[in-house]
């Protein structure tokens, strides 16, 4: 059980737990005196009542007793909610701050995962870990806590109430509870299989509708609507039936319960009436007795309940700890500065790397140089290593042998901000946040003016649509917002590279999927933006990298030619066919 | 929702049924309880307590079967609305275009027709069981404590109002917030997700601690409406427990007052307690709902959007019947074009063509240039912006991807229709799938996505299942890719032998693939940008040319110009 993990987490509050627990004992305990207390007045009554049927005289009630009765019960009952309310809302703050901590550490630990780690999981599993994982623990806890301590007392306080009211009466009552098991067993036993059929018809039916959706074309190009409506509908009675029969098989268990709870309360009626009537028990007593019983079958199912909210919450607490206790991005070895001016000279000797779920390597053996301010395309047909040798110079993932040198310095030597500063990145994925489109801009230059911005915007073409939309800069963009095409997306994602002015520049795809027309205003975009910076541009339009200074082709993970367009035309190898083969080559890497 | 229960209204009524049996049961109950002391311990009368004793144990058993009602009809109502709804969206779904099913994306549609459903049917029986109990148990109490001591009502009628107030209040207070926090998780997420799908754009402005502090608002600002929220609900519940207790205090005292001065008797004061508590525990399961509704009605929600989203009509495509006539064509396009919803630029523009029995058309391009397109809009999964599609016939679809169903090949092949052994076997042989069915045949199993063939079985089943329709349009949408070379030619041979009035689509990279073809189409960015046959277009169609050098070695490409010289 990952729930010695979790402790360590919450047992940064806990003194404030105690406090919680403290109240709670407060709260209970007063809970369970209140019956007695307010049996005590109706035994008064009776007793008066009693002895004036039997004197044959008026009745004579002591009203200067109940009342001291009836003021010491309210005031019970005030210290009572009050210490509830203060315990459920101290709980709420301690859930609180540790929802806060949770899920801080879940997104910094994010940022501090190496890529790699997002090779293997799905977004989705990560992002489940950080909303539901963390909503079950905090929720499951809150709950559990306080009323796993609540229960115990209840159950414990109202055994003892019960005896010292009359133990005859107590064991009638307990008496039930063994019959009540017994049903319990059996009738969790019975829908506990309904319940997995029903989970396995909703795999099965979800797998159906899965199929359906995703294969929609076949669907509609077959006419098959009435087939696939036919198998569904009788898949989902098939679920139906098991709903049904799990949900109310498991809904006979209140009824009864309350069938068994009732058959006690019959008999401690009758008994004890005839107890009353021997005088061996007050009548006072009875009632309390029976809000006793009614009480009693309470904290026991409570107690069930909270073993299976805990047994949810050792399993969401694994996913999430497991997930923190991933290992970060090693950060040894980096100790060297880059100095803060840089030529931008990079050099590449003997690269090797291999992807953790690969048997071959995407990089192997690659060496090149390129010189200061140089535009150098990389080219090549997809799963070449493109984007590998892009993700190595951002020190994405690091090298298994060889070296990235810039300016003469080792980056591996080199802390990886320190790396990542000097490059300024496009890639084709158009990624936004969900701001300003003024924040959007300024991304990598937080403190940039307005006028520093519409100055780059000039430069990136996208000065008129800052004037065109509504708010300008201060216009929400992101996911929600269908305000731009993802040509204009594009351009945002230059012009903030732009902005951030790093001596640097890497451009992975900058201009596919994006039109014609917006492409050539991308292109004189990204003119500007290499103006003067060592730039690595790849880009399955060979058209847009004819004029590079440098082209490194490159295949199964090496480079197999290097030098000009016009040179590599007249080599008329690998490059001159990828480059009359256009046609052929434009798959998405 | 209202016209989901209707159809149900017997269930509803025997649902009703039960559960005024369990409150009756519940209240007769304390009744009895009351002559129990009254006339039993009072009187001393031992036999007429064991009598009532007797009458009590039948009244509860009563009640039981009226819970066992209850449950029953709560379970299948809720069940069975449930069913309902995933068969509604569902059939709903397939009525979408595929623009329609974009909007929502596959993932939200399943579980929206899978869970959101089933959440629907796990809220339900909940309300159904508990909370709709409560206004019945709150009457029935109010009337039965009238009866016993009149004079002590207005306990009962102030503390109900009192609950009121402080469950409504608690409700007017945190709803809204509850509702905020949903915005706020929301908020949390989307920023959670763009950490993840911005995982090197962040790394490579070294914006992790920006990121970070965008996040920690978010999560502060949901953090603390989740703490008010919770907060004011561990207020409330303490405070609903409270008023009982004031409750049962107060009918103690006054009943007592009562006794005294207007010979109430006491069995009557003791039963009016329990109906204060009844009805109390009932407000607190009414108290209950306001729990378990908003999850419900946000699910509710997610599948309305699904049934009330019009399914996209697909008006610029015309079916009719099967001509004899030579001269029609089978498939007729005039100025076809399509553009995705926000897309810059239209995906296939000006698409004009004609096709005829027993011709074979090729639409050769690079990826993305529009094939699929064209292919979605002939099979009317997509409907034209402008322009008109007139098909003749039947069509028969071999996509790019082998979707088969979970189920036996029959099935597969039938898809509905009606169609003889004979003619699936038929279909069978022609597509080259025969020999890897020969076992089982027809009832051989598929299992979900056809994982237990392989690509090339699966494509092979894909062309059976086109054939076995005897469509008089066939569209080979990229489907040749996972054939070898020598099933390829036995298939085309097939084709060419018994399907000779089948007008054929074939879309295609390669241009070995389609020589042959008797008309052939070259799209590039949605366009024609050339028309003919493989002579006709080497010769003089630069694209073609272009497509043709880079596929073939110079000595082969030599040849082939030479040839059609």
């Amino acid at each position: 059980m990952r729930l010695k993990n979790l402790w360590r987490v919450v047992s940064a509050h806990k003194w404030l737990l105690l406090v919680v627990v403290l109240l709670a004992l407060v709260s209970t305990i007063f809970a369970i005196v209140g019956p007695k207390l307010l049996g005590n007045i109706t035994t008064e009554v009776a007793n008066a009542l009693i002895k004036a049927v039997t004197a044959q005289s008026p009745i004579s009630i002591n009203f200067s007793a109940i009342a001291k009765i009836a003021t010491f019960l309210l005031t019970l009952y005030i210290i009572s909610v009050a210490a509830e309310i203060a315990s459920g809302i101290l709980m709420a703050k301690i859930a609180q701050k540790l929802t806060l901590t949770l899920r801080r550490q879940i997104v910094q630990k994010i940022n501090r995962l190496p890529i790699a780690y997002f090779d293997r999981h799905k977004f989705g599993d990560t992002l489940a870990r950080i909303t539901n994982d963390v909503d079950t623990i905090l929720g499951n806890l809150a709950q559990a806590f306080t009323q796993i301590i609540s229960s115990i007392m209840m159950l414990g306080g109202i055994l003892v109430m019960m005896f010292t009211i009359s133990w005859q009466l107590s064991l009638i009552a307990l008496a039930t509870v063994p019959v009540a098991t017994i049903f319990i067993g059996f009738v969790s036993k019975k829908s506990q299989k309904y319940f997995k059929a029903t989970q396995n018809h909703l795999a099965e039916i979800t797998a159906e509708a899965e199929e359906v959706y995703a294969g929609h074309t076949v669907v509609k190009a077959f006419a098959a609507e009435d087939l696939m409506t036919q198998k569904f509908t009788a898949e989902n009675h098939r679920l139906q039936q098991n709903t049904f029969k799990s949900q109310f098989i498991s809904g006979l268990l209140f009824p009864i319960t309350h069938l068994i709870g009732n058959f006690g309360y019959v008999f401690v009626a009758a008994i004890g009436a005839g107890l009353a009537i021997d005088g061996k028990i007050n009548i006072g007593d009875i009632q309390a007795f029976i809000q006793y019983i009614n009480q009693f079958n309470r904290p026991l199912a409570q107690i069930g309940q909270t073993i299976t909210l805990l047994q949810s919450t050792a399993a969401a607490s694994e996913r999430v700890f497991d997930f923190l206790d991933e290992p970060d991005e090693p950060t040894h070895r980096a100790t060297a500065k880059l100095p803060k001016n840089i030529r931008g000279e990079i050099i590449c000797q003997n690269l090797v790397f291999q992807y953790a779920d690969s048997d071959t390597p995407a990089i192997k053996n690659l060496s090149f140089t390129t010189h200061a301010g140089q535009k150098v395309a990389i080219v090549g047909p997809t799963g070449a290593g493109k984007t590998t040798l892009v993700n190595l110079l951002m020190r994405f993932y690091d090298l298994q042998s060889g070296q990235i040198l810039l300016d003469g310095t080792d980056i591996a030597t080199v802390p990886r901000a320190e790396v990542r500063a000097r490059f300024g990145m496009v890639l084709q994925q158009t990624w936004l946040i969900d701001d300003t489109l003024r924040e959007n801009l300024r991304y990598g230059k937080p403190h940039a003016t307005d006028a520093e911005i519409m100055t780059v915007a000039k430069a990136a073409g996208i000065e008129h649509l800052i004037n065109d939309l509504p708010q300008g800069l201060d216009t929400p963009i992101g996911e929600e917002h269908e305000i731009l095409s993802s040509g204009e997306k594009q351009l945002i994602t230059i012009a903030r590279a732009m902005l951030a002015d790093a001596p640097m520049l890497i451009l992975d795809e900058a201009t596919s999927n994006v039109d014609t027309r917006t492409e050539q205003t991308i292109a004189s975009a990204m003119q500007n933006l290499t103006k003067n910076r060592t730039s690595f541009i790849i880009a399955h339009r060979l058209s847009t990298i004819r004029g590079a200074d440098l082209i490194l082709v490159v295949n199964n993970g090496d480079i197999v030619e290097q030098g000009t367009h016009q040179q590599l035309l007249k080599l008329n190898g690998f490059y001159a066919d990828l480059y009359n083969s256009q046609y052929q080559s434009a798959p998405t890497e | 929702m209202l016209r989901y229960f209707v159809r149900h209204w017997w269930r509803v009524l025997l649902l009703f049924a039960g559960l005024v049996l369990q409150v009756w049961s519940a209240l007769e109950l304390p009744t009895y309880m009351a002559e129990i002391v009254n006339r039993g311990i009072i009187g001393g009368d031992q036999p007429i307590i064991w009598q009532i004793g007797t009458q009590m144990l039948g009244v509860a058993a009563i009640g039981g079967v009226g819970m066992v009602l209850a449950g029953l009809f709560s379970s299948q109502i809720s069940s069975l609305i449930a069913a309902q709804i995933r068969t509604d969206v569902f059939r709903q779904v397939l009525q979408f275009t595929t623009p329609d099913i974009d909007k929502f994306s596959t993932a939200s549609l399943i579980t929206r027709t899978t869970n959101d459903a089933m959440q629907i049917s796990q809220s339900l029986v909940m309300l159904l069981r508990m909370s709709a109990q409560a206004p019945i148990m709150a009457i029935g109490a109010v009337f039965k404590a009238f009866q016993t001591a009149p004079d002590l009502t207005w306990i009962m009628a102030l503390s109900v109002a009192v609950l009121l107030c402080v469950v409504f209040s608690a409700m007017f207070i945190a709803l809204p917030k509850f509702k905020a926090m949903q915005t706020a998780l929301d908020r949390l997420n989307q920023i959670a997700r763009e950490n993840l799908t911005g995982l090197r754009v962040i790394r490579a402005f070294n914006a992790e601690r920006r990121e970070e502090s965008r996040f920690h608002h978010a999560n502060t600002h949901f953090a603390s409406l989740g703490f008010f929220a919770s907060a004011v609900m561990s207020t409330a519940f303490p405070l609903v427990a409270f008023v009982m207790n004031l409750a049962t205090l107060a009918v103690v005292w006054f009943g007592a007052h009562q006794i005294a001065e207007s010979g109430l008797e006491i069995g009557n004061m003791m039963a009016f307690l329990q109906y204060a508590i009844q009805v109390i525990i009932s407000f607190m399961f009414l108290s209950m709902a306001f729990v378990i509704l908003p999850r419900a009605i946000v699910s509710w929600k997610r599948i309305r959007e699904v049934l009330r989203t019009t399914p996209t009509k697909v008006t610029h495509r015309v079916i009719l019947p099967s001509t004899p006539v030579k001269n029609l064509p089978i498939l007729q396009i005039s100025e076809m074009s399509y553009r995705y919803g926000n897309a810059d630029e239209n995906a296939v523009s000006d698409i004009s063509l004609e096709l005829f029995a027993g011709e074979k058309l090729a639409i050769l391009g690079g990826t993305g240039s529009g094939k699929t397109t064209l292919v979605n809009l002939i099979a009317g999964v997509l409907d034209a912006c402008e322009g008109e599609i007139i098909l003749r016939g039947t069509l028969g679809l071999i996509p790019q991807k082998n979707l088969l169903f979970k189920g036996t090949v029959r099935e597969n092949l039938k898809l509905g229709h009606k169609i003889s052994d004979t003619e699936l076997q038929k279909s069978i042989t022609n597509a080259c799938a025969a020999d890897f069915l020969a076992e089982h045949g027809l009832n051989t199993a598929v299992a979900q996505n056809g994982n237990n063939f392989s690509g090339g079985q699966r494509q092979r089943l894909c062309i059976a299942r086109a054939l076995a329709q005897n469509p008089n349009l066939l569209i080979f949408d990229d489907s040749f890719s996972a054939l070898d070379l020598k099933t390829d030619a036995r298939l085309r041979a097939n084709l060419a032998k018994n399907y000779q009035a089948t007008a054929q689509i074939i879309v295609a990279q390669r241009i070995s693939t389609i020589k042959s073809a008797d008309q052939i189409i070259v799209i590039d960015a949605g366009r024609i940008v050339g028309r003919g046959t493989h002579a006709e277009l080497l010769k003089s169609n630069q694209t073609y040319q272009a497509i043709a050098k880079s596929q073939m070695s110079d000595a082969e490409y030599a040849t082939e110009r030479k040839a059609v010289r």
